[in-house]
């Protein structure tokens, strides 16, 4: 059973490889307008966790 | 028992996983194509794998919560999260490992989804990789014991993660790495269904919101504090696939939605 640390580890890998995808897409010129407006969603939802983690 | 005929006693019983000359034919004749779905994604795809046809091999509680209503699903969700005790079912099936507890691995031993992935030698591995173009996937675990659980444990031991609950695989070798140093390495099955994580979460925008709630839910144990999401496993399972693409991840629902190889990377 994983850890709280290594939980949080993962949690904070995951949010910034999201992050990092996100930003691509908002790049992409083959993504809809759907997308675009998703990836910008999830990019602050990202920045809020990553803000959190780092600051536990 | 909340998963009726296919649950416990109906596990279906395990596949031990497939041969490579049995993987080729059933990646069938036509290639893997590019996956259009996810923007951004990297994954190669055969029309089969395309298909939203995952019953589990006509498993009885998959088809079962496939065709229910949204107000009954709801309550089947329910139901598994009081009646499951994680404990007590590693001690049943024999298993050294314990469960960690999320909502799907719940619904995973309730249904009985514990078909194993097929373990190659890294020579057929490569064969199967070269043969049918099928996309290399990796994923990083924090020790060696956990790689070995996923292998030969007699259930599926799934994680959490913030597209849903199941097993994170990046088709990126260091992005695998920075999660942990046992590496092992995959690509998706002839059985493997994929779908979107965009899809997934359109489909359970339209939903009631009771069930949106259950499928939401962390369960009376379970925590997501680090890795909302939002039932995605279970939502692409009743959509009849058992892979989610995020973009970022491939998120493998199920083991047998995989091919790995035995070689352990470091």
């Amino acid at each position: 059973m994983p850890n709280e640390a290594l939980r949080k580890k993962n949690a904070l890998l995951d949010w910034q490889n999201e992050k990092k995808y996100q930003e691509k897409v908002l790049k992409d010129p083959k993504a809809t307008a759907k997308n675009k407006e998703y990836a910008k969603k999830r990019i602050t939802e990202a920045d809020t966790y990553i803000k959190k983690l780092k600051g536990k | 028992m909340a998963g009726g005929k296919g649950g416990r006693g109906g596990r279906g019983g395990s596949t031990g996983g497939f041969s490579l000359p049995q993987l080729l034919r059933r990646m069938g004749e036509q290639g893997p194509q590019q996956y259009s779905s996810q923007p951004g994604s990297s994954l190669t795809l055969t029309p089969e794998q395309k298909k939203g046809d995952y019953t589990d091999n006509g498993n009885p509680s998959v088809v079962k919560w496939q065709g229910q209503t949204e107000d009954k699903s709801a309550r089947f969700l329910s139901k598994i999260d009081n009646e499951t005790d994680l404990s007590k079912y590693q001690a049943q099936t024999g298993d050294k490992w314990a469960f960690y507890d999320n909502p799907f691995q719940k619904m995973v031993l309730q249904m009985g989804l514990n078909k194993p992935a097929t373990v190659l030698s890294q020579t057929d591995f490569d064969n199967y990789v070269n043969q049918t173009g099928a996309t290399r996937i990796y994923r990083g675990w924090s020790g060696a014991d956990s790689a070995d659980r996923f292998k030969t444990s007699p259930n599926s031991h799934t994680g959490n993660g913030i597209n849903g609950d199941g097993y994170y695989f990046s088709t990126d070798l260091s992005t695998a790495q920075s999660y942990g140093s046992y590496v092992m390495e995959g690509a998706l099955s002839p059985t493997a269904r994929v779908i979107s994580i965009n899809d997934v979460r359109a489909a359970i925008s339209q939903t009631s919101r009771q069930f949106k709630s259950s499928l939401s839910y962390a369960g009376s144990r379970g925590t997501r504090t680090f890795g909302p999401n939002q039932g995605d496993a279970q939502m692409a399972i009743k959509m009849g696939y058992n892979v989610i693409d995020a973009g970022w991840a491939v998120i493998p629902l199920t083991r047998d939605a995989l091919v790995v190889s035995n070689r352990r990377h470091r």
